[in-house]
């Protein structure tokens, strides 16, 4: 069967059958002793998550603070290693979790750790939709969404399953829009052999809904749905493996170890809360820069980021040069009848600078627009607008030991945070007195 | 915005003087990253230290410096970008020679 179905294939290339050779079990038996890691690795479809993992599944089930509280506290008060397999793929989940937990809890996991949405799709060409309905079942018998693991029996608890059955309508789904289903029709073209069915009509072919009956739409309707949700359990669960990791996550090890050392601290394991106050700490120094060539500053154009800087007496920002200068942005900063400079601060709060209150100083001659060198310095002389923005930022001093910074975070494993502000997110408008974010 | 990273092995290197750092960005079907950085440029990067509760599982800042300035992003290829800044003796040492 399979070497029909390869023979098949090649007939679309200019590959004759006499240049194809079909090496026996022996040969990938050889290859499976000399490779067993990969071999291994490829067989093995369990994925370990981590309490953090589990905790921000529920935050992303949008449960509140309180609720992700409670549950993590009963998965340390009580804790109970669930092994939660699927209906779909071989991927087996090892949950954290609580036998005081519910089995909705374990569902809501079970879905956003695999993502699988309960969205309906449409398919525009057999005019049909499809959605699945989801539950955790035990020999297929959905579990209440209120019973908690301890109510199971304990046997139950080692054939728990996440079960995903699809329902069709032979219609569309108005509530969605046409283009979704498009996508889907798209992504399975690329993919043809990932529809189960092989009665299904090839997907380059037009359909026309007329000439299928009611069992030909219903079959490949369900098919096309069970490809594109078996694809999207397989992503994410390519991502949770680390061999398939790519960087940055490719240095860590996304099954993390119990202990939370910060020697193996991954991306992955660093709480929201950790990031969202680290973010709010390190704002106090960032900026967003525009310009304006009206003087009231009306209208301005971003131009990028930088951070509030001291070196000696000066205070200023310290920036990349193409920023304020070619290629990008030529600023007339110093003078003046300049451009006006536009920063947005901690907070969103803004400050204007009149060109003649900053001076540009250009740190560098680039060589390539690849390695620059590319740095520029905007000082912002004493007067109004430095009082402003040191009521608002506070200044890095650059006069800091420099061996010290070196040797305490130059090291390899240092957390890093990079801060700016993508030009996707700019929606800044000035009226008057009024500056909206 | 903040995008977090670990200094991995060679990211950090020297052409011509100037020293740089590199962070790899996973550009996968998933990825919730920007589709453009340009407006990073400039932006600074921050080295981190904190220390970990392990009872409690709560992560705490302990200290941190300004490590590195943003300026170029790569075309993402194989589903990856990098993101080029100037690293610490270049914003400490090297761009002030001559001030």
């Amino acid at each position: 069967m399979a070497h029909e179905t390869i023979l098949k294939e090649t007939h679309a290339l200019p590959v004759a059958d006499v240049d194809i050779e079909f090496l026996g079990p022996e040969h990938w038996d050889k290859l499976c002793q000399k490779y067993p890691s990969i071999a291994q690795e490829r067989l093995d479809y369990r994925i370990s998550l981590t309490e953090v993992q589990v905790i921000e599944a529920l935050r992303k089930s949008h449960y509140i603070e309180n609720i992700l509280q409670e549950a993590q506290k009963k998965m340390s008060e009580s804790p109970e290693t669930v092994i939660l397999a699927n209906n779909r793929t071989p991927i087996e989940l090892t949950v954290p979790f609580s036998k005081e937990l519910t089995i909705e809890k374990l569902l809501d996991v079970a879905k956003q750790t695999l993502g699988v949405s309960l969205d309906w799709q449409n398919f525009t060409d057999t005019r049909t939709s499809c959605g699945p309905s989801i539950s955790i079942t035990v020999d297929r018998v959905p579990q209440p969404f209120k019973a908690k693991l301890a109510d199971l029996p304990p046997e139950a608890l080692k054939k728990l399953q996440f079960f995903i059955q699809l329902r069709w309508r032979d219609e569309m789904e108005t509530s969605r829009p046409a283009s979704d289903g498009e996508k889907g029709l798209a992504f399975l073209r690329v993919h043809p052999d990932m529809v189960v069915s092989k009665d299904s009509p090839r997907l380059e072919e037009k359909l026309d809904r007329g000439t299928l009956t009611e069992a030909q739409r219903r079959e490949l309707t369900l098919g096309r749905t069970e490809a594109l949700i078996k694809y999207q359990m397989w992503e994410n669960a390519r991502k949770l493996k680390p061999i398939s990791l790519k960087p940055p996550f490719a240095i860590n090890q996304l099954s993390a170890p119990k202990r939370m050392d910060p020697k193996n601290l991954t991306i992955k394991d660093l709480p929201r809360k950790f990031m969202g106050e680290t973010g709010q700490t390190l704002a106090d120094y960032s900026v967003a820069l525009g310009y304006s060539q009206d003087i009231k500053g009306k209208k301005f154009t971003p131009i990028g980021s930088g951070v509030l800087v001291c070196k000696g007496a000066r205070f200023g920002i310290l920036t990349a040069r193409h920023c304020v200068h070619k290629p990008g942005p030529e600023l007339r900063l110093g003078t003046p009848g300049g451009d006006v400079l536009f920063l947005v601060l901690r907070g969103g709060r803004g400050v204007l600078l009149q060109p003649e209150g900053v001076i540009k100083h250009l740190l560098t001659v680039p060589k390539s627009e690849e390695f620059g060198p590319d740095l520029a310095f905007i000082e912002v002389l004493p007067g109004g607008g430095l009082d402003s923005i040191k009521a608002i930022g506070s200044f890095w001093s650059l006069d800091k030991d420099l061996e010290r910074i070196v040797s305490s975070f130059g090291k390899l494993g240092t957390l890093l945070a990079t801060i700016g502000f993508p030009g996707i997110h700019y929606n800044t408008e000035i009226d008057g007195h009024t500056i909206r974010h | 915005m903040t995008y977090y990273f670990i200094n991995g092995p060679g990211d950090t290197f020297e052409k011509e003087g100037w020293d740089y750092i590199e962070n790899m960005c996973d550009y996968s079907p998933s990825s919730e990253l920007p589709e453009s950085f340009g407006g990073m440029s400039g932006g600074p990067m921050w080295g981190l230290h904190f220390e970990v509760d392990e009872a409690n599982e709560q992560f705490k800042l302990t200290e941190f410096s300004l490590v590195g300035i943003s300026f170029y992003q790569t075309a993402v290829e194989n589903e990856q970008r990098k993101l080029r800044a100037h690293y610490v003796r270049s914003i400490y040492e090297i761009a002030w020679i001559g001030f």
